[in-house]
């Protein structure tokens, strides 16, 4: 097939030889008219040639392209060519201003800095809370964010997690950094001063309220063991020994409640000590054997050797709760088996029985503070509703969360595991 | 620092060696700041728990300045450098020298703080407090700023330190005054041994702006090649001004 710069070409071919052989045919000089015609057609080539090349170098703005034959349909091409990248470049140009000014307008700090921390670009909230300048690009992150803390986490290379800082005295950022674009990494700050502050407040006041309550409730307590050791009518025995009943719950959830605080406040950051577990629930088996009734049995399969790094006193009611909670919620009765073993992926405590169950839609929402699956239920079993909140926490400082899984009217299995590295294995002889 | 500033020598190691060493020197100053940000917590607060936290600080710093030292010691055995790169070798010693400073001193307010939280008292019950507490702010702020011209190797902010330092010096003599007259009054020993305790604290905030000073000064040298102080305000305005 003919492309159209072939047949553009060849009617320019035609239409001169045409005029050339007419001219040849009235002169009769037909050597010289063939020559004239060679020399004239190699003469247009090379002039269309420059034509085209200073067009395409677009220095002058006076030249044209040239408009015959295939040299016109070629600066055709070539311009329907050019125009359509323009209007590429145009719209990459029109998003990325679009997605600067986007990123100018997040309320977080972002920096952009590259795999040697080199700041690459960052935007307007980044220079009002971090302190950047503009002319900080190309220096690195190090020296402009000097906070240990921040270069720990830098150094650290898990960005899984996230790092509070401290700036300027007063101001608390939660940043992140995000691995992207090959090696670079995106550095996100949001300040969350307020949000922290009311976190505090909250800490602060659930711990003053339980502390002031503890006394006029020690003082209701005491009265109320002495009302009932006095003579009175037979018909107050019943409110009296219910008012004595509760004023000791109210106590277990004040103690709950102070205890949750001080695991919150960052209390425990005293040393890690060895944590004998076996020794533990071995205490807590006999503990368990005085809250279990005649239907409940109890096993314990316990690895003597496994001991953990850890803090004692909260493992100790972690395990507790655990085990409580699996007598208290098997009315029926059953098999209630506590299990502590190692393998691969560390070192593992599950308790499970075969009670109530939980349905699905509660066990997200279990270790929430006074969380109850059966309202009605959890006044006449007792407990403070704190148990697993207080779990959670004391679990989290051991690198470790709640499982749990249940079905319902079949039984629970609850559970925690630790890291391997915080396992001390010895050898019993 | 500019990046180029570390890529103009022909020597490989030695552009990696002077950044580093740079680097070294802000994570020292890195490591002061959060020391003071503790400390003025642990005024502020009562917390005696930051209060130590300081003197853990103080430890780290110590290690910093030897690893400084040491970097220092390898760069001039090893390439003999000259210039701009001899002046920020030399720099960097004496900037870390002023760093662990403000670092031993930060110790000493530190234990005075732990001293008082021991004693059940706050420290803000104490005399002059308030003017411990604008020192210590001062020495923030000043510390911060001092840092950032390294970093940015910039002098530009040279002459607000010098003033603030100057008002410094002024704050420290009204909190002495506030002291002496105090110990005038009263008889009582263990009284006695607080007050001049909390006149050791403030002494030594004022020493901690006095070497935030002195690394200004030490970032002119370092970036204007001239020493300046011996230089009094005047001298030194005009020298900053003229480029």
């Amino acid at each position: 097939m003919l492309t159209s710069g072939i047949k553009r070409e060849l009617t320019w071919i035609i239409g001169t030889l045409w005029l050339f052989l007419a001219f040849a045919w009235l002169t009769g000089w037909w050597y010289f008219a063939s020559a004239g015609f060679v020399v004239f057609y190699i003469g247009r080539h090379l002039w269309s040639i420059r034509k085209f090349e200073l067009w395409i170098q677009g220095h002058d703005i006076d030249a044209h392209p040239p408009t015959s034959g295939l040299w016109s349909e070629l600066s055709y091409q070539v311009s329907k060519k050019q125009r359509a990248l323009e209007k590429h470049a145009d719209l990459n140009f029109y998003k990325s201003e679009q997605f600067k000014a986007a990123s100018m307008l997040l309320p977080s700090a972002v920096v952009s800095i590259d795999q040697n921390n080199y700041i690459e670009w960052l935007n307007e909230p980044a220079m009002r809370m971090l302190g950047i300048l503009r002319q900080d690009v190309g220096r690195r992150i190090e020296a402009v964010i000097r906070n240990p803390d921040f270069l720990d986490y830098l150094k650290g290379q898990d960005f899984q997690r996230s790092q509070t800082l401290t700036l300027d005295q007063s101001r608390i950022f939660e940043c992140k950094i995000i691995e992207y674009f090959e090696n670079h990494k995106l550095l996100i700050a949001t300040d969350i001063t307020e949000l922290y502050q009311l976190a505090q407040i909250r800490r602060d006041f659930v711990a003053n309220a339980s502390h002031e309550l503890r006394t006029p409730l020690t003082v209701l307590h005491g009265y109320l063991e002495l009302m009932q050791e006095m003579p009175h009518d037979d018909h107050w025995n019943m409110p009296l020994e219910h008012m004595h009943n509760q004023t000791l719950r109210m106590r277990a959830i004040i103690e709950d409640l102070l205890t949750l605080s001080s695991i919150e406040a960052d209390s425990i950051t005293a040393e890690q000590e060895l944590v004998d577990v076996p020794e533990i629930l071995k205490h807590l088996k006999i503990e368990a054997g005085q809250l279990k009734s005649d239907r409940h049995s109890l096993y314990f399969d316990i690895d003597n050797a496994i001991r953990i790094k850890g803090f004692t006193e909260p493992l100790k009611s972690v395990f507790m709760n655990l085990i409580s909670n699996a007598i208290r919620y098997s009315p029926d009765g059953g098999k209630i088996r506590a299990r502590w073993y190692a393998d691969a992926q560390g070192v593992h405590f599950s308790v499970s029985d075969e009670g109530l169950g939980i349905a699905p839609e509660h066990i997200p929402r279990l270790t929430e503070r006074f969380y109850r699956v059966d309202k009605d239920r959890s006044r006449t079993t007792g407990g403070t509703g704190l148990g697993l909140a207080i779990v959670k926490h004391v679990l989290e400082k051991h690198e470790s969360h709640l499982e749990v899984s249940s079905v319902i009217g079949k039984g629970s299995v609850f559970g925690c595991s630790f890291p391997i590295h915080r396992i001390v294995i010895e050898d019993e002889e | 620092m500019n990046r180029d500033e570390f890529n103009n020598h022909i020597s490989e190691q030695l552009n990696r060696n002077l950044e580093g060493l740079f680097n070294q020197v802000l994570e020292m100053g890195g490591i002061v700041e959060q020391q003071l940000a503790d400390l003025n917590q642990a005024l502020e607060n009562n917390d005696e728990e930051k209060a130590h936290n300081v003197l853990t600080l103080d430890k780290l710093i110590n290690r910093e300045e030897m690893e400084i030292d040491r970097l220092c010691a390898a760069v001039l055995a090893r390439q003999q450098p000259t210039a701009s790169d001899l002046r920020l070798i030399v720099m960097a010693i004496r900037i870390a020298v002023d760093l662990e400073r403000m670092g031993d001193e930060a110790v000493k307010i530190a234990n005075m703080a732990i001293a008082q939280c021991k004693d059940d008292g706050s420290c803000s019950s104490l005399p002059a407090f308030d003017y411990l507490k604008q020192l210590m702010a001062a020495s923030s702020d000043m510390l911060k700023t001092t840092l950032n011209g390294f970093s940015r190797l910039d002098t530009s902010k040279t002459m607000e330190i010098y003033h603030e330092e100057e008002r410094m010096d002024e704050v420290l003599k009204l909190a002495s005054q506030e002291i002496q007259e105090k110990l005038a009054e009263t008889n009582d020993v263990e009284t006695v041994d607080i007050y001049i305790k909390m006149l050791l604290a403030i002494r030594a905030a004022e020493r901690i702006t006095d070497h935030s000073l002195n690394i200004a000064e030490s970032v002119v040298y370092l970036v204007r090649g001239k020493d300046v102080r011996q230089m009094d305000e005047q001298a030194l305005a005009k020298f900053l001004q003229s480029e």
